[in-house]
């Protein structure tokens, strides 16, 4: 009883006396790098109207999909006459492009590891690792990403190119 | 199952009854049953932010078809990560049921209800803040808001839909 009273005491007495060592040696506080803001409501809009540009020009109707960079909706758009799973499948691809920071095309052969699957899982299956998104990227970090679905991958893909000037 | 799917073939039966009804009681209807574009889904989304910008509220839009399907997202800046989805489960219910959202929070516990939920992936929500969109008598979709309270949701949403003239 008594020795465990005086092992508290001496636990207290280290702890006690850790910020005052803290104190003697400050170390000097880097400041935090500041965050770059993500696409705005405002760019995505724009780049939407880029896409269906683009779209037209090659008579494809596509949905397309701006997510910041933790892969959270931004904006969505559905042409007149898309498929209604287009919106689901471009948000997919934006959302692996903006988890690794990468085209979507880039990481197909990588959707087949057992390491993807796991990532799928927590991001509740909702991850498509095809083409046709791309990251959006400021000073080397991806801020975001934009996913086009509903026509050829590649078709999807150069829509997306299209649209990138907004940001 | 097969409960759920007969409940469902007899929804969709009476919908088409309905259908046929309306089309041969109005000679004007009867040509073609009215869609909502994605320009009118920008243009009440555009409206509805701007009412939501005037009371400083940073809040989530979604524009579904009468099937429940998106048209169009759009997550203003500073509005939390998750209220795009809600505003779509909000606005899927609205669309489908073609009534207000607010009036439909009762039937989540209806059994019926729940299939269609089931049958929707449980993407419904049952709160304020969705309004069905009309046009020539036909509910042609629905539009939510998600990002303040229930009630300044809805408020947002009928300050867009009696702004846009939809004809």
């Amino acid at each position: 009883m008594k020795l465990a009273h005086l092992t508290i005491v001496a636990l207290l007495a280290m702890f006690a006396s850790a910020p005052i060592s803290a104190q003697q040696a400050p170390a000097p506080a880097a400041a935090p790098p500041a965050p770059i803001p993500g696409p705005t409501l405002a760019q995505a809009l724009k780049a939407m109207e880029l896409a269906r540009a683009a779209a037209d020009k090659i008579n494809v109707k596509l949905s397309c999909v701006v997510v910041d960079s933790r892969g959270d909706l931004v904006a969505v758009s559905r042409m007149d006459g898309a498929r209604y799973f287009t919106t689901d499948v471009a948000r997919g691809k934006a959302l692996t492009s903006a988890t690794f920071g990468r085209p979507s095309a880039e990481m197909i052969q990588f959707g087949s590891t057992p390491m993807f699957q796991n990532f799928n899982t927590a991001a509740q299956g909702r991850l498509y690792p095809i083409q046709g998104a791309l990251p959006i990227q400021k000073n080397n970090q991806t801020i975001g990403a934009m996913g086009c679905s509903g026509a050829s991958s590649q078709q999807d893909e150069d829509a997306v190119r299209a649209a990138l000037s907004a940001f | 199952m097969m409960h759920t799917s007969l409940v469902l073939r007899a929804l969709r039966g009476g919908a088409v009854a309905l259908l046929a009804t309306v089309a041969l009681a109005s000679p004007a209807a009867a040509q073609s049953v009215p869609t909502l574009s994605l320009q009118d889904a920008l243009t009440l989304i555009d409206a509805a932010q701007k009412d939501a910008s005037a009371k400083n509220f940073r809040l989530s839009f979604a524009v579904v078809d009468q099937r429940g399907d998106v048209i169009a997202i759009a997550r203003m800046p500073g509005a939390g990560a998750a209220t795009p989805d809600t505003a779509v489960g909000k606005a899927m219910l609205s669309a489908i049921y073609g009534q207000p959202s607010a009036a439909l929070i009762a039937r989540q516990t209806n059994p019926v209800t729940q299939s269609m939920n089931d049958a929707s992936g449980g993407r419904f929500r049952f709160l304020q803040g969705a309004l069905p969109i009309v046009r020539g008598g036909f509910t042609v979709g629905a539009i939510a808001a998600s990002g303040a309270t229930s009630q300044q949701d809805e408020d947002a949403v009928r300050a867009a839909l009696s702004a846009v003239n939809l004809k």
